[in-house]
C-alpha cells in the first residue's frame, strides 16, 4: 500500500563503492538497495511546517494516520529557511503538513537525500554517470551532493485557516479547509473546523468534559464580553458582530457590555472612546497567531463575563472558529469531569477553578 | 452566543449556547465595501457597512438573541442548564476527533497508491 509509494523514494549514493565503480549502473544498483531499506522502514514521518494551530492539529492526526498504518509516527518540525528537516537521515519524510504560505517552499526545495559525499569526488562521479542521472544530481555547494528521485512524492497537505482558500491550493495532494463546502479546486479538499486549536490546545481529553457547572454569575465582573482582534469592514461580514455589538450595548446600558480585543465598536467609542479598558490581557488575546498563549489569555479574560459574543467573520458553511470553544472553556469546570492534567492547565490559568489549591 | 456557521447545529450541541441564527444571505458583502470605499472619506468604512446591514436586515433581527440573554440572566437554572450542556456530546466521529481526518488522508494515500499501481501495469 503506502509502502509502494516509498519504492519511487529517494535514493543515495554509495561513495565507498563508488570509488570502485566503473559504470552508473552500479549506482543505479545502490539506489534500489536504499529504496528496499525504506520498504523496511517501520516509521512514519511527518514534517509539519510553523503554525501552533497546525503543530497541534498535525500531531494528533499524525499519530492517529501511523496507528492506522502500523507505524510508529516520526515528527519534525519544519524550520523556514533550513532544508535540515527535509533532509533527514532516512531520506525525505512521507507527509508534509504545512500552512498555506509554507506549501511553496516545501513543494520548491525538490524532495532529495543527502550522501557524505566529499567535493572531490563529484568530479569523479561525473566521468560516470550519464546525462539523464547527472540531471538529477544537485551538485554540492558544502561538499554535500544530492541526489533526488523525480518520481517520487511525499504526501502533501495543505491547511487553509481562513474559509474558502483551498481552491488557490496547486501542488498539494490534499487541501483542509476551514469551509465544509466542497468547492471545485486543483486537489481534493477535506473540512477541518478552526476550531480545532482549542480543544487540542486543553490536552488529550474528551470534549464532553467542556462542561461547566457553577452559576457563572457568582463569579462575573462584566456581564457581555466581545472579542475581536480587528474591525474591518473589508473583511467578509465582520461588521455584522460589530454591529450586533452596537445593538447590545445599547440593549443594556445598565450593564457592562465590553469590547476586549483591538476592535472597538461605534456604540463604545462614541461613549468612552477607543482607549484601553484597563484588561491586562488584552495584548495577548490579540495576537494574530493562534497559540496556546493566546487562547490561555482569552479563557481568562472571557472568564470575567457571564455572556461572550462569539461571532465569526464570515457566515460559511463548515467555518467554525476557536471563539464559541474558547468561550466555552471560560467557564468554571466541575472537578469530577475532568482529569488531573486538564486541571493542572485550568489552574493556571485561573486560579478560582473548583478544585485548585489557593496558593 | 454564537453566530457564523448556518449549519453549525450539524457539528455542535446548540443547547449549550445561544445560537443568533441570522442568515445575511441577502447581503452582497462585496458591493457594500465597494460603496464603502467611495464613501471613506465621509466616514469610516465599518460605520458605513453597519448602516447598509441595519437598512437591509433592520434592528428587529437581533430580538431573539436580545431576548434570550435577558431570559437567561433572570433565570439563574436555566442559564447554569445550558452553561453544562456539553459543546460536544459525542467524541467519536466528531469534528474534534483526529481519527476522522487521519481516515480521510488514509483513503487519500491507499487512492495514490492504487494509481501509481496501476501506471507501473501500464
Amino acid at each position: 500500500m503506502f509502502m509502494s509509494l516509498l519504492t519511487f523514494g529517494i535514493y543515495c549514493v554509495n561513495f565507498a563503492a563508488l570509488r570502485e565503480a566503473t559504470r552508473s549502473d552500479f549506482i543505479r544498483e545502490q539506489l534500489k538497495n536504499l529504496a528496499q531499506s525504506r520498504l523496511n522502514n517501520n516509521s512514519l514521518s511527518i514534517v509539519i511546517c510553523p503554525g501552533d494551530a497546525l503543530y497541534l492539529f498535525a500531531q494528533l492526526v499524525g499519530t492517529e494516520l501511523a496507528s492506522l498504518m502500523n507505524k510508529v509516527p516520526k515528527f519534525l518540525e519544519y524550520e523556514s529557511g533550513s532544508n535540515m528537516t527535509l533532509l533527514s537521515s532516512d531520506g525525505p519524510a512521507d507527509i508534509y503538513f504545512c500552512e498555506k504560505g509554507s506549501t511553496h517552499i516545501v513543494a520548491l526545495k525538490q524532495f532529495y537525500y543527502k550522501s557524505e559525499l566529499e567535493r572531490h569526488d563529484v568530479a569523479l562521479l561525473k566521468s560516470y554517470l550519464d546525462a539523464d542521472t547527472m540531471a538529477s544530481l544537485i551538485l554540492p555547494s558544502h561538499g554535500i551532493l544530492h541526489y533526488f528521485d523525480p518520481s517520487f512524492k511525499p504526501i502533501i497537505l495543505r491547511y487553509h485557516r481562513e474559509p474558502g482558500r483551498a481552491t488557490a491550493a496547486q501542488g498539494v495532494d490534499l487541501a483542509l479547509d476551514t469551509k465544509a463546502t466542497l468547492q471545485t479546486g486543483y486537489c481534493p479538499i477535506l473540512h477541518v473546523p478552526y476550531l480545532y486549536p482549542s480543544f487540542v490546545l486543553v490536552g488529550n481529553v474528551d470534549p464532553i468534559v467542556l462542561t461547566m457547572s457553577l452559576p457563572r454569575s457568582k463569579w462575573h465582573k462584566h456581564f457581555i464580553g466581545f472579542l475581536a482582534s480587528y474591525c474591518s469592514a473589508r473583511v467578509r461580514s465582520s461588521s455584522f458582530r460589530t454591529y450586533f455589538f452596537n445593538h447590545a450595548f445599547e440593549s443594556f446600558q445598565d450593564k457592562s457590555v465590553l469590547p476586549i480585543g483591538n476592535c472597538i465598536p461605534r456604540a463604545y467609542r462614541e461613549k468612552f472612546g477607543s482607549e484601553f479598558l484597563g484588561i491586562p490581557e488584552r495584548q495577548k488575546v490579540t495576537n494574530k497567531l493562534v497559540s496556546a498563549q493566546m487562547v490561555q489569555a482569552a479563557v481568562k479574560v472571557l472568564s470575567k463575563f457571564k455572556f461572550v459574543i462569539a461571532f465569526e467573520n464570515a457566515q460559511a458553511p463548515g467555518y467554525i472558529t476557536e471563539k464559541i470553544v474558547n468561550a466555552k472553556l471560560s467557564g468554571k469546570f466541575q472537578k469530577s469531569l475532568i482529569d488531573a492534567d486538564l486541571l493542572k492547565i485550568h489552574c493556571r490559568w485561573n486560579s478560582r477553578v473548583l478544585g485548585c489549591s489557593r496558593r | 452566543m454564537y453566530w457564523g456557521a448556518p449549519d453549525v447545529d450539524m457539528y455542535l450541541n446548540t443547547k449549550s449556547f445561544i445560537w443568533c441564527n441570522v442568515s445575511t444571505s441577502q447581503i452582497s458583502w462585496d458591493t457594500l465595501f465597494k460603496e464603502a470605499e467611495v464613501l471613506h472619506s465621509q466616514a469610516k468604512e465599518i460605520d458605513i457597512v453597519e448602516n447598509k446591514v441595519f437598512q437591509l436586515l433592520g434592528i428587529e433581527v437581533f430580538n431573539p438573541c436580545l431576548e434570550q440573554i435577558r431570559y437567561l440572566e433572570e433565570n439563574d437554572d436555566l442559564y447554569e442548564q445550558m452553561i453544562m450542556e456539553p459543546l460536544i456530546s459525542k467524541f467519536e466521529g466528531s469534528i474534534v476527533d483526529p481519527m476522522r481526518y487521519a481516515k480521510a488522508i488514509k483513503n487519500l494515500i491507499d487512492a495514490k497508491e492504487s494509481l501509481n499501481s496501476a501506471s507501473q501495469m501500464d
